[in-house]
């Protein structure tokens, strides 16, 4: 397979790296881990395939109309639904974009034990020069490869030794932990979703296939980008929780820090392994923050008709980069404020579930409107893990805020 | 404007039941199984920081912070656990929790100082002093629980 070809892919590794491991990720998988060991692991198995699912279906209608499945929704359900799933979009990404650009600091925290306020700005900086500088193709590219290094979580599962047939015990037991309540196990299953399955997802793969100008003839690139990336990032996140299990489940530790995310890969590989977790956490939050800050630009500048995108020099779709820069510095402030990012990602995650029917449904729609993608149009097999994923949503978005009120954020 | 007003109290509702003190002395108990739990944890994570700083296997700049962040998340608990006003009959619950914490911030604070002046032999003998620490959080941790 030519380089190329290889690089082509990127864009799946870095939706998933960035998106199915981002903060919010790194943390309450070490958290669901600890508490419930691979008890959980069904939850990520479905947002995997919810999020391939709609992923696919996005990156087809791109493929087909060359535009955005929001764009064309909006068009379909009127001003006002696209208005409501906006701002709830972006207030929730916008918490998130800090989540994230703390995430970053805090890697640098990780290994300099200077406090993650100091590394806020420097890692805002980066993110801009990145973003101003760098063409979309490299950005992805390298991302995605260097967030490979969290493949480490996967190595570090078999240098614990783990007892297989335990393991599958725990992963195939369908209730809370002994001392554990049902709430909670319902609550973390629904952060799970949230983080996992988030709207920005499927925003930012699908004008990415904008950007690559994917067209019919790049189906198969597509699928492929789904088939690859999104599984990898549910067997990193399966991982996690694995090693959290294996390390912190015995000696009844609670997940509240990155340090602790990192520490059953230094228990099972060392400083090398320390120094891979730490590059991977890197690059997973670093591609989070591109993709956050690019799906809010995307999401907005799509909804008011102003022309937008990475491939453009910055001055040709000014106000698409005002708006990523402004979030940016927005993001910024709200990190120096010493809010806990941790937390803040927790109720983020949540919120977002809450708002996951919103991106899901117009998804739906279109991809199944003989007008707009006609032979290419949903299948049986699309529609019926479509609208499956998209019930799951709606339950989940239904439960979400009482279950988040009632176990008081899971902490019983 | 019904409506609105139905969802703001409810709002209200949610966030009073998030931030209300306990009440009963179940629901003290129970601030003080988690209170203890969670310094169990932090001690259980502290000590093995410093076993795998002995190893060899965690670099000192990483254990400091991880040891900082225990520190921190103990002190925590304690104050939030302390400002509550103990129920009548549950103040010999509020003397068991005040006095293990008191020892966990103390041990985790000998151990972030040993850790910033870059003692690690000091670390690794801290670290297993705890071990009588972790065993006597274990079982307050067992003996409140409502």
């Amino acid at each position: 397979m030519s380089t190329s070809k290889v690089f082509s892919f990127t864009l799946g590794t870095l939706s998933a790296i960035g998106g199915f491991i981002d903060i919010g990720d790194l943390v309450a998988d070490a958290l669901v881990g600890a508490r419930f060991g691979l008890r959980l692991a069904w939850v990520t198995v479905l947002a995997v395939i919810g999020i391939m699912c709609y992923a696919e279906m996005s990156g087809r209608i791109v493929a087909v109309t060359g535009r955005p499945a929001f764009d064309l929704a909006r068009s379909r359900l009127g001003p006002r639904f696209g208005l409501v799933a906006l701002v709830g979009s972006f207030l929730v990404t916008g918490l998130l974009v800090m989540a994230e650009l703390s995430g970053i600091a805090l890697s640098f925290q990780l290994v300099t034990d200077i406090s993650y306020l100091f590394w806020v700005p420097l890692a805002a900086v980066l993110v801009g020069i990145a973003l101003w500088a760098l063409p979309f193709e490299i950005l992805e590219r390298l991302y995605g490869v260097i967030g490979l290094a969290m493949l480490v979580f996967v190595v570090a599962v078999w240098q614990l030794h783990p007892d297989w047939g335990q393991m599958w015990h725990s992963a195939t037991t369908v209730r809370p932990t002994a001392g554990e309540t049902w709430p909670v196990y319902a609550f973390l299953g629904v952060t799970l979703i949230g983080a996992q399955m988030t709207p920005y997802e499927m925003f930012f793969f699908s004008s990415g296939g904008v950007e690559h100008r994917w067209g019919p003839k790049s189906m198969s690139e597509m699928r492929t980008n789904v088939l690859v990336g999104f599984p990898l990032g549910g067997l990193l996140a399966v991982a996690i929780q694995a090693v959290a299990y294996l390390v912190f489940a015995p000696a009844g530790i609670e997940v509240e820090h990155l340090s602790q995310t990192a520490l059953p890969v230094v228990v099972a590989l060392g400083k090398v392994g320390l120094a891979f977790a730490v590059v991977g956490i890197f690059a997973a939050t670093f591609g989070a923050t591109m993709e956050t800050l690019f799906a809010t630009g995307y999401d907005i500048a799509q909804y008011f008709g102003w022309s937008y995108g990475k491939v453009q020099p910055p001055a040709q779709a000014a106000r698409f980069t005002a708006v990523t820069a402004s979030l940016l510095i927005l993001s910024t402030a709200l990190a120096l404020t010493t809010l806990n990012p941790i937390r803040v990602t927790i109720v983020a995650v949540v919120f977002s579930a809450m708002l996951l029917p919103l991106g899901l449904f117009p998804v739906l729609l279109v991809g199944n409107d003989h007008s707009v993608m006609g032979e290419f149009r949903n299948g049986r097999l699309a529609n019926t893990l479509g609208t499956a994923t998209l019930a799951l949503s709606i339950l989940v978005a239904l439960v979400a805020m009482p279950l988040l009120v009632w176990t008081r954020g899971g902490s019983g | 404007m019904a409506l609105l007003a139905a969802a703001a109290l409810v709002a209200c509702a949610c966030l009073w039941y998030l931030v209300r003190p306990p009440r009963t002395v179940g629901e003290y108990r129970q601030e003080a199984h988690q209170t203890l739990a969670s310094l169990a944890s932090e001690v259980a994570t502290a000590r093995m920081w410093a076993d795998h700083l002995d190893r060899g296997d965690a670099p000192l700049t990483t254990t400091r912070l991880g040891l900082a962040e225990m520190e921190s998340d103990a002190t925590e608990a304690v104050r939030q656990f302390e400002a509550y006003q103990p129920p009548v009959g549950a103040a010999s619950v509020r003397a068991r929790v005040s006095g293990l914490g008191g020892r966990s911030v103390a041990a985790l604070a000998q151990l972030r100082i040993a850790a910033r002046s870059g003692r690690p032999e000091e670390v690794v003998r801290r670290g297993r002093d705890l071990r009588g620490l972790s065993r006597d959080l274990e079982a307050a941790t067992r003996a409140v629980a409502p």
